[in-house]
């Protein structure tokens, strides 16, 4: 996988105030990368950098190789967007609109255009005043003409805001199909851990402007786990444990032994309590599920 | 340039093809029709015009005021009657289409001022009342040409106006007036010299002067549209300053306080300078262009770097 978003060190103050603190990371082509964090840690102005549409004040964002802060005019032309509520030109006709966004890029055909529209569902509707649409068909709107210019990567600032339960879930389903068929790299912030669980592949958790967290959603098998161990003799056990594994952190917490250890430990771990005259009855692995680890992460901050 | 073209034609499509610059066409066309219809009304013929022109002349010469019922300007002088006698250049009577046309430019052109003063202040902060602006600013184009755009879209529109309310105040008075288009020459007096124009070339020079008019108040009314990114205070002020500004200068100037010469509002009428009826006698057409220049380049500036400068926020 490679890299099609660079974002480096990206710094913004307002007023002396660090808005967004030294961010560095990466986008991969292909993946859904999930930008979380409660509402003011500075998702939506580091997503507004990236676009363009704030001036950075330290630090860089290379799209497809290309500086946002120098080389706008290439950069951007793989970036399609949506930064809040798609706003449209209501007094034009969705069709319009298109046309107006298609005239701001090279290359964007005609055929490209009708094909956007029947990709989103409004091949029917696309003549008609965008003022006559329902939300939904605006946020499809709002999609159609972030993909309009085949970009590479989509910049998505709290897309669901305002969207039914329906809504929501045909655009997650739609997300996920461009990432997988398309290649598409997708950065998508939210306020809301349960819609970025669902989405995206890894995720970025963001608090006062600083990246406190970057955590894979899909749990790789080398990461370290919580083991709870259900033994009778919890001290002896917790003592034999710390001298034979110096690498593994043991605490015994309610009448239970946690062990913090890759997967693979737990054979060895096991048998060495057996070994040792200690009765094991039960073993369970704790997963931390996205939620533990986004409250822990934002102090229990969520909402 | 192709980019540049398609840019304008965005912001043109996004100009007319809202009812508010149709609305702007139907009262345009309405006040024609009002003026028209009062001139109509009392159309008189003037075939006999040397007598009328001859008895004028001789009552001015006697006693060197002018009758209350004179067709001309009451400061014309005699010498310029005896030329339109002389060459046969009938007077530019008000119920003529030529003539009707001389006499509501100075209406009219203010209306379209107004419009172009409306549109100009609303091109950039509607963009943001309307929350387009974010969708408009993340594509792969420096914000100084989109800005371009709007300005150019903004002088297109004053031109496509002004050649509207010419051809509208032509097609209107001619079907009012049954298409009696009077004098053909237009004859004035500057200084001791009579001068004598075809009047095409006459409408040419209102029309310039008024283009000039509309250029740099559309681009004052587009500084306050970029700078305070409010429809309603940017259209507001312009338009307050557009009717305030001939207060001020009447203020400042009737204090003989020189800083008025200074002023755009007192500079942007070139016209004054063909027939020499300046207001204030220092001026030169030259220094009127200076100064014009001065804050047409001050207005871009301005725009330019506020709109390239500013972070968009909401």
């Amino acid at each position: 996988m490679s890299a099609v978003v660079e974002v480096r060190q990206l710094t913004k103050r307002i007023k002396g105030k660090e808005i967004v603190k030294d961010l560095t990371f990466d986008i991969h082509s292909g993946e859904v990368l999930g930008f979380l964090g409660p509402n003011g840690a500075g998702k939506t102005t580091t997503m507004r950098m990236m676009l363009g549409l704030m001036s950075m004040s330290e630090g860089d964002c290379l799209i497809n190789g290309y500086s946002v802060k120098t080389r706008k005019e290439e950069a951007l032309q793989y970036v399609g967007g949506i930064v809040e509520n798609p706003e449209m030109y209501k007094f034009l006709s969705g069709y319009d609109n298109l046309m107006h966004y298609k005239r701001m890029h090279p290359n964007v055909s005609e055929d490209r255009l009708h094909q956007v529209t029947a990709l989103v569902g409004l091949t029917d509707a696309i003549k008609r005043k965008v003022k006559t649409y329902s939300l939904g068909m605006r946020q499809r709107l709002g999609i159609a003409q972030a993909l309009l210019h085949n970009p590479k990567v989509l910049i998505l600032d709290e897309p669901t805001n305002g969207l039914d339960p329906a809504g929501i879930r045909e655009l997650r389903d739609y997300l996920r199909k461009l990432a997988k068929e398309e290649g598409l790299a997708i950065f998508i912030s939210s306020h809301l851990l349960s819609e970025v669980e669902l989405i995206c592949d890894r995720v970025l958790i963001l608090q006062k402007g600083q990246i406190i967290d970057s955590q894979s959603v899909r749990e790789p098998e080398a990461e370290i786990l919580e083991i709870a161990f259900e033994v009778d003799k919890l001290e002896e056990a917790a003592a034999l444990l710390r001298s034979n594994f110096p690498d593994i952190a043991v605490k015994a917490h309610d009448e239970q032994l946690v062990v913090e250890a890759e997967r693979e430990a737990i054979p060895a771990v096991n048998r060495r309590l057996v070994e040792n005259g200690i009765g094991v009855y039960g073993i369970q692995t704790v997963r931390k599920s996205l939620e533990e680890r986004f409250l822990e992460a934002t102090g229990g901050r969520a909402e | 340039m192709i980019r540049a073209w398609q840019l304008l034609h965005n912001e043109m499509i996004k100009i007319y093809k809202r009812k508010m610059f149709w609305i702007m066409l139907i009262i345009l066309a309405g006040i024609i029709v009002l003026l028209a219809a009062v001139v109509a009304k009392d159309a008189e013929d003037h075939s006999n015009w040397r007598q009328e022109l001859q008895k004028e002349m001789t009552a001015k010469q006697s006693n060197d005021s002018s009758p209350d019922d004179s067709l001309m300007m009451p400061n014309e002088d005699p010498a310029l009657y005896q030329y339109q006698l002389d060459h046969n250049i009938p007077p530019l009577y008000g119920d003529t289409v030529f003539g009707f046309m001389n006499m509501s430019h100075d209406i009219t052109f203010v209306i379209v001022t107004v419009f172009i003063v409306i549109i100009g202040g609303s091109i950039v902060s509607q963009e943001y009342s309307w929350g387009t602006i974010k969708l408009l600013l993340i594509r792969p184009i420096h914000r100084w040409k989109i800005l371009l755009a709007k300005f150019l879209a903004v002088v297109v529109t004053g031109v496509v106006l002004l050649l509207i309310d010419l051809a509208l105040t032509f097609i209107i008075s001619g079907i009012f007036l049954g298409f009696d288009m009077g004098a053909d020459r237009y004859v004035y007096m500057k200084g001791n010299h009579i001068h004598d124009v075809s009047i095409l070339y006459h409408f040419l020079q209102l029309f310039g002067s008024a283009l000039v008019d509309l250029i740099i108040m559309g681009a004052f009314a587009f500084m306050l549209s970029t700078l305070f990114k409010n429809n309603a205070l940017a259209i507001g002020l312009s338009v307050f300053l557009f009717f305030a500004g001939p207060v001020v200068v009447g203020i400042l100037s009737s204090l003989h306080l020189d800083v008025a010469k200074y002023l755009f509002f007192l500079n942007t009428d070139l016209y004054q300078y063909v027939e020499g009826t300046h207001f204030l006698k220092d001026t030169t057409l030259g220094f009127s262009i200076a100064v014009l220049l001065v804050y047409f380049i001050l207005f871009m500036l301005v725009s330019f770097y506020t709109f390239a400068k500013r972070d968009v926020t909401d």
